[in-house]
C-alpha cells in the first residue's frame, strides 16, 4: 500500500512539480494551496506525511502544525524565507524537518522516505 | 600646527614682558634714588662746610677774647711801669680761675729776651718756643694797631708731662715788654672754645698748626680715639692772632640735612622696587589670564572643529549605512522572491532528467547538466546575498556534521568529470553550530572547489574531531592561487571568477568568526587549494552536565 502524502504550497508551479516528483516516486499525493485547506485535510484525512510551505496566505505552515493537534503525521516544512521565530516554534512543535528552498529533489525524497518509515 | 609649541612661545613672550616692566620700573626707582642721594649728599657736604666755617669763625672769636684779656693785663702793667711785684700780684688771681691760664709772665724784649715777672706756675726757663712767639708778636706789632697776639704751637712743659700752649702779646702802650700767658692743654676735656653751638652737631678736632698733626691737637669733641677723622670731612683754617693759623677738621655727628632727608633715597628706592614688583605681578597676572583665555578659546575652537568634523563624518556614515541598508533590504527581498522560482526550476529539471532517462539523448543530457549547474550556482549566490544582507547572530544547536555534509553533497552534486572523496568518521559526529550557516559555508566551499576545476579533478571533503575541535577540510586539485589572491580572499566583493559577486568567502569568514572558529586557506599555484574550518568545542549546558556526571563517575 502506497504512502499518503499531503502537499501544501500556495505556489502553483511548486505544487505541480513537487506533486509530479512525489507521484513518480510512488506516493499518493493530495494537494492543498492554503493553510486552511491543509488543516481540514490533516484533521479529516489519514496522511503518512505532510510536506508544507511555511509562508502562505491565511494560516501559515507553522500555525497549521500548531493547530492540527496530537498526534499529527510527521511534517516536513519548506521555507523560502528565514523567519527565525516561526521556525523555532516549528522545531519546538517537533516537525520532522525544515528544508530551505530551493532544494534538490532527491534530498526531499530522502526526508519523505525517512518520515514514512518513522 | 602644534598647539604645544604655540603655548610655549606665548609663555616666553609673557615672561619677557614682565621682565621688561620690572626692569623699567626698578631702573626708574634706582635712578630716582641715586639722583636724590646725590642731591642730599651735595646738600650734606654744603652744610658741613658751612658748619665747619662757622665753627672756625667761632673759634677765632673765642680767641678774640683772649686778646682782650691779654690787652687788659698789658694795660695794667703799663700803669705800674712794668713793676714785677705789682705784675705778679695783679695777675696771681687770674691764674687761679678754673680753665684759666696756668702762668702769666711779663717779658722784656731783648736781646736777650728775659722774664721780668711770673704769676701762677713759675716759668724757670723762657725756652725757644716762648721766645720765638714773643719775637713774632713783637714783629707783628706794625700790622696791629691795638696789639699783636701770637700763639705758640703745643710744646712739652717741664718733664714732658704737660702739653702747653702759649700766647705772646705785644701792646703798644707797654713798649719794650710783652705779656706771655700759658695754659695746659687737655684735648679730651670740653673747653669753652668747643662748647659753642657750631660744634654741637660736629665731631671736630682743632690743631695748633695749619695741618693734621697728632701732637698738636688742642681740642677734640667726642672721643679722641677715632682721630684723625676720615670719611666725609671738612676743614677750615682759623686765624688766631697774627701767628700761624689753626686747623679745624670736622665731620657731621649725624646727617645735617636731617634723618628724613638722608633716608629719602632709600625710601624712594624701596618704594620704587615695591612698585616694580607690584607692576610686574599685575602684568604677569593679566598676561597669564589673557594667555589662559586665549588657550581656552583655542581649545574650544579646536573641540568645536573636531565636533563638526565628527558630526559630518557621522552624518556621512549614517547616509552610507542607510543606503546600504536600503540596498540590503532590496537584495534580501529579491533573494527571497527568487528562491521559489529557483525551486520550481530545480524540480522541473529533476522531472526532465527522469524523462530524458527514458529516452537517452547525449545532447539533452549535457544541456540538462548545464541547467542544473547554473541553478545550483544561482542558489548559492542567492543564499550568500541573503546571508550577507541579514547579519544575524548564529542560533546554536547540536548539528550532525556527517548528515550535513551528505545533505550538501546531495544539494550540490559534483559536475561531470569531478570526483568527490568523502573522508568522514565512521560514527556520528556532531558540533554546536548554526546549521543553516554551516550549511552555507559548506555549499560555498564545495561550489568554489567545483568551479576551480573546469577541466575536472578531485574534491576531498574531510571531517575530523580532534580533542573536541571539529575540523572540516575541503580540498581541490585545481589551479591553486597566488599570495596576493590569498591575502584578499575573504574580503567582500573580491572575486577571481568571471561570474559571481564575490560574497561567498566573505560570508564564510563572517559565519565562522561568529562561531569563534577559524577559516584558513592553504594553497600554492598549480598545487590546488585546501580550505580548513575549525570550530571550537562549544557545548550545550545539558551536555556539559552529562559530561561532568560521567567524569564524576569515572573518579568515583
Amino acid at each position: 500500500m502506497s504512502a499518503q502524502v499531503l502537499l501544501v504550497d500556495d505556489e502553483p508551479g511548486m505544487l505541480e512539480t513537487l506533486s509530479d516528483i512525489l507521484s513518480s516516486a510512488g506516493y499518493v499525493v493530495t494537494t492543498a494551496n492554503d493553510g486552511n485547506r491543509a488543516l481540514e485535510e490533516i484533521v479529516g484525512g489519514n496522511y503518512d506525511v505532510v510536506v508544507m510551505d511555511v509562508r502562505m496566505p491565511g494560516r501559515d505552515g507553522v500555525s497549521v502544525v500548531i493547530e492540527s493537534g496530537a498526534p499529527p503525521p510527521p511534517v516536513i516544512l519548506m521555507t523560502a524565507y528565514a523567519v527565525e521565530e516561526r521556525l523555532h516554534i516549528a522545531r519546538a512543535e517537533g516537525v520532522h524537518a525544515i528544508v530551505q528552498k530551493p532544494f534538490a529533489a532527491p534530498y526531499l525524497l530522502g526526508l519523505v522516505a525517512e518520515a514514512v518509515a518513522a | 600646527m602644534c598647539p604645544e609649541v604655540a603655548v610655549t612661545a606665548r609663555t616666553r613672550r609673557v615672561r619677557f614682558l614682565s621682565l621688561a616692566v620690572f626692569l623699567v620700573v626698578a631702573g626708574l626707582a634706582v635712578g630716582g634714588s641715586l639722583g636724590t642721594r646725590q642731591v642730599v649728599s651735595d646738600q650734606e657736604r654744603k652744610l658741613l662746610h658751612q658748619r665747619t666755617d662757622e665753627a672756625a669763625l667761632y673759634l677765632s672769636s673765642v680767641f678774640g677774647s683772649v686778646q682782650g684779656e691779654m690787652s687788659s693785663i698789658a694795660a695794667t702793667a703799663a700803669l705800674s711801669k712794668a713793676d714785677p711785684k705789682a705784675f705778679a700780684a695783679d695777675n696771681f688771681l687770674l691764674t687761679k680761675v678754673p680753665q684759666g691760664f696756668t702762668s702769666i709772665a711779663l717779658v722784656r724784649l731783648g736781646p736777650p729776651t728775659e722774664l721780668v715777672a711770673t704769676a701762677g706756675t713759675p716759668i724757670t726757663d723762657l725756652g725757644s718756643v716762648r721766645t720765638t712767639a714773643v719775637n713774632q708778636a713783637y714783629a707783628a706789632r706794625a700790622k696791629a694797631l691795638t696789639g699783636a697776639l701770637v700763639a705758640t704751637p703745643l710744646f712739652d712743659g717741664t718733664g714732658g708731662k704737660d702739653r702747653r700752649l702759649g700766647f705772646a702779646y705785644y701792646a703798644p702802650q707797654l713798649p719794650g715788654y710783652a705779656v706771655y700767658a700759658e695754659a695746659r692743654v687737655q684735648p679730651s676735656v670740653q673747653s669753652p672754645a668747643t662748647a659753642g653751638q657750631p660744634f654741637s652737631e660736629l665731631i671736630a678736632a682743632v690743631y695748633a698748626v695749619p695741618r693734621v698733626q697728632a701732637d698738636q691737637l688742642i681740642a677734640a669733641t667726642g672721643s679722641s680715639g677715632h682721630l684723625p677723622l676720615r670719611g666725609h670731612i671738612a676743614s677750615a683754617k682759623s686765624q688766631v692772632g697774627q701767628g700761624p693759623s689753626w686747623l679745624l677738621v670736622a665731620k657731621a655727628r649725624r646727617p645735617l640735612v636731617g634723618s628724613v632727608a638722608s633716608f629719602t633715597p632709600w625710601a624712594i628706592l624701596m618704594a620704587g622696587l615695591l612698585a616694580a614688583a607690584l607692576a610686574t605681578a599685575v602684568v604677569e597676572v593679566l598676561s597669564r589670564r589673557r594667555e589662559y583665555a586665549t588657550q581656552v578659546a583655542d581649545d574650544r575652537t579646536r573641540e568645536l572643529q573636531q565636533s563638526l568634523e565628527d558630526l559630518a563624518a557621522a552624518h556621512e556614515q549614517l547616509v552610507r549605512q542607510e543606503r546600504l541598508a536600503a540596498i540590503g533590504e532590496l537584495a534580501s527581498s529579491i533573494g527571497h522572491e527568487l528562491r521559489n522560482p529557483l525551486g520550481v526550476i530545480s524540480n522541473a529539471l529533476y522531472l526532465l532528467r527522469g524523462d530524458v532517462a527514458k529516452r537517452p539523448d547525449a545532447a539533452a543530457d549535457r544541456h540538462l547538466a548545464t541547467a542544473e549547474r547554473e541553478v545550483s550556482a544561482a542558489t548559492v549566490i542567492v543564499a550568500d546575498l541573503l546571508e550577507f544582507a541579514r547579519q544575524r547572530d548564529p542560533v546554536i544547536t547540536d548539528v550532525d556534521i556527517t548528515g550535513l555534509v551528505d545533505e550538501v553533497l546531495t544539494v550540490l552534486p559534483p559536475p561531470a568529470g569531478i570526483e568527490v572523496d568523502r573522508q568522514l568518521p565512521s560514527g556520528p559526529l556532531s558540533a554546536l553550530a548554526d546549521r543553516d550557516m554551516l550549511r552555507q559555508v559548506l555549499l560555498n566551499l564545495l561550489g568554489n572547489a567545483y568551479q576551480a576545476m573546469p577541466e575536472g579533478g578531485r574534491v576531498s571533503v574531510e571531517v575530523s574531531d580532534e580533542r573536541n575541535v571539529v575540523r572540516i577540510s575541503v580540498a581541490d586539485t585545481g589551479a591553486g592561487m597566488t599570495q596576493d589572491v590569498k591575502d584578499s580572499l575573504f574580503q567582500p566583493f573580491f572575486t577571481t571568477k568571471a561570474r559571481g559577486i564575490g560574497l561567498g568567502l566573505a560570508v564564510c569568514k563572517r559565519i565562522i568568526d561568529a562561531h569563534s572558529g577559524r577559516i584558513e586557506v592553504d594553497s600554492t599555484p598549480g598545487q590546488g587549494a585546501e580550505f580548513i574550518v575549525t570550530l571550537p568545542a562549544l557545548r550545550l549546558p545539558q551536555q556539559q552536565a552529562t559530561d561532568e556526571e560521567s567524569a564524576a563517575e569515572v573518579q568515583a
